[in-house]
């Protein structure tokens, strides 16, 4: 490293700023290509670490993620007024994620009700349509449905045990590069 | 109007495609001069003031780089001509090998290099690896293809001198193609020398390695029309490009997976030489090897020791 | 849903009939034919794995893609 270089780095971070605690943020609306810096950083940094939580703990990883994002749900879902129907939990949920994640209840076309009975089964299918998870694992090269995708699980779980204290379950049925159709299985 | 094209690390056949369009260049030197291109005339630096610069090649050494930047600073509109601009082309396969291997090779291994013959020392120095242009100056348009196809140029070069906007076709080459799937049975990857594929039918469905699928259009599919396998000269289709975690070969892969319900490990097995039979032509870009899922990185490390 | 598939692309590969959980697609003389498209919830992951990126999807919400760097959005954009 020459001396020079050294000078340079050394004055990249000097300046003549009055630096007061009350100011700070200095910025509020940074750059774009500013955010986008932190933006992919920390998808790159969350992608790795699911990655070599997968390496490291096989299928474990998946109850790990699954747990995190369970802990969320009822931690979030937990000021929530209590009440009894599935689908008015589902929209005060929606409302709740939207920004990160946005999602709606969707039908079939030869199905009556949004609450499907089949098999033995009651469930509801939603279609997720924005999803950092989804952008995380696209950044990053990683399948969809891996356990990146158990924290979101988790988190609605958690989210509706929490607001109508049913048990429930959600399956992946399809991912795709624009939205992602799952199945909240009630029990 | 001022035109000039640039040449680096290429072949000029980017200029010579310029050159065919025949009786249509009359019409282009009418409405502007060609003031600088080292292939077709003599001027020998590009004069300020350029409105539209074609830059063709990679940028594979030093020279190729200052003649980069002083092309980007004289010219208004600078165009990337050609795939080895757009992403290195066949220019960004020299990464498979090491720059002392290249230098050796070129000066002293070849069939036409005397033995004992001098080797010179006032050559300008390679990069440490190539580049395509627009990873190191900012570019105005891409125009892909190698070379670009007449059909192709004779519409978009008279519309860029006129300033015209035009809506083309964004398509991979299987949307240009006129072959139909027809049956995937017993699918195993042929060579392209084994046996003559059958007109109708995907050439990739017959076992040939054809990129048609992950390659952007524009040539009117003119290799598999002539019973040829494609092999992505034009680069990757807009959705690889687009796409962080799609890759011309880990798509390759996915679809001839999903094509004959073999695994995806199964058909990796199949596969050779990945290198050149899958990024011959984007080797040498940033854009095409940031790629998480791309394999440019470790093929380069592997070949070039 | 409007969907519509561009017949000329179209290789008839059947890949969107294979992939669609909804049943969405049927090939019909070589060409694939969105017959069910009110079945279609706009996953796009036909669009994905159609080699001749034959299909449009009309009226669809098209979800946030931050992750796409700006060097290749704007790479994207000049591409002619």
């Amino acid at each position: 490293m020459s001396a020079g270089y050294i000078d340079e780095l050394h004055d990249s971070f000097r300046s003549d700023l009055v630096y007061r605690s009350e100011d700070i943020p200095l910025e509020c609306s940074p750059k774009p290509k500013e955010m986008e810096q932190t933006l992919h950083g920390v998808m790159k940094l969350n992608g790795l670490v699911i990655r070599s939580l997968e390496e490291i703990a096989g299928r474990g990883a998946n109850a790990v993620t699954y747990r995190a994002g369970k802990k969320f749900g009822h931690e979030v879902a937990k000021y929530f007024q209590k009440r009894e129907d599935v689908e008015g939990a589902l929209h005060e949920l929606s409302d709740l994620l939207r920004g990160q994640y946005s999602f709606e209840v969707w039908k079939p076309e030869d199905k009556e009700t949004f609450i499907i009975e089949e098999n033995g089964e009651t469930f509801i299918y939603l279609v997720f349509h924005d999803c950092i998870v989804r952008q995380t694992l696209r950044r990053n090269g990683l399948e969809q449905g891996g356990p990146l995708c158990q924290t979101l699980f988790g988190y609605v779980v958690g989210a509706i045990e929490e607001i109508t204290g049913r048990k429930a379950k959600l399956e992946i049925v399809h991912t795709g590069p624009n939205a992602c159709l799952k199945k909240l299985v009630l029990k | 109007m001022k035109i000039a094209i640039e040449e680096l690390a290429g072949c000029s056949g980017c200029t010579i495609a310029v050159l065919d369009l025949h009786e249509m260049i009359l019409d282009l030197v009418a409405d502007a001069d060609i003031v600088y291109s080292p292939v077709i005339m003599d001027a020998k630096e590009p004069p300020e003031g350029i409105d539209i610069a074609f830059v063709t090649g990679a940028v594979r050494n030093e020279e190729n780089h200052e003649r980069l930047e002083k092309i980007r600073k004289r010219a208004k509109v600078l165009v990337a001509l050609g795939t080895c601009a757009c992403y290195g082309g066949i220019s960004g396969l020299s990464m498979l090998s090491s720059n002392e291997d290249l230098f050796s090779c070129v000066y002293r291994e070849v069939e036409t290099a005397k033995p004992g013959g001098v080797i010179p020392t006032d050559v300008p120095p390679f990069l440490y690896r190539a580049f395509a242009v627009g990873d190191l100056a900012k570019v105005d348009y891409y125009v892909t293809g190698c070379p670009p196809k007449e059909a192709f140029l004779t519409k978009i070069i008279p519309a860029m001198v006129a300033g015209d906007t035009l809506e083309l076709s964004r398509k991979s080459v299987c949307a240009e193609c006129d072959r139909i799937m027809g049956p995937v049975d017993n699918w195993t990857l042929k060579r392209r020398h084994e046996g003559i594929p059958d007109r109708e039918h995907c050439l990739l469905g017959q076992g040939y390695l054809c990129l048609g699928s992950v390659t952007f259009g524009r040539c009117g599919a003119a290799c598999p029309k002539n019973n040829i396998p494609c092999h992505g000269c034009n680069g990757p289709s807009l959705d690889i490009l687009r796409e962080p975690c799609r890759d011309i070969y880990g798509m390759m892969v996915r679809r001839i997976s999903d094509l004959t319900d073999k695994s995806q490990k199964e058909v990796e097995k199949e596969l050779y030489d990945v290198a050149h039979t899958m990024y011959a032509f984007t080797i040498g870009s940033l854009i095409m090897e940031d790629k998480e899922s791309s394999k440019i990185r470790d093929l380069v490390k592997e070949r070039s020791r | 849903m409007d969907i519509r598939v561009d017949t000329d692309a179209c290789v008839g590969c059947g890949l969107c009939v294979k992939d669609c959980p909804m049943h969405v697609y049927e090939l019909q003389n070589n060409v694939s034919v969105p017959v069910r498209p009110n079945n279609c919830m706009g996953c796009l992951s036909c669009h994905e794995i159609c080699p001749a990126q034959a299909l449009e999807h009309r009226g669809i919400y098209a979800a946030r893609r931050h992750y796409i760097d700006i060097k290749v959005c704007e790479m994207l954009k000049k591409v002619i």
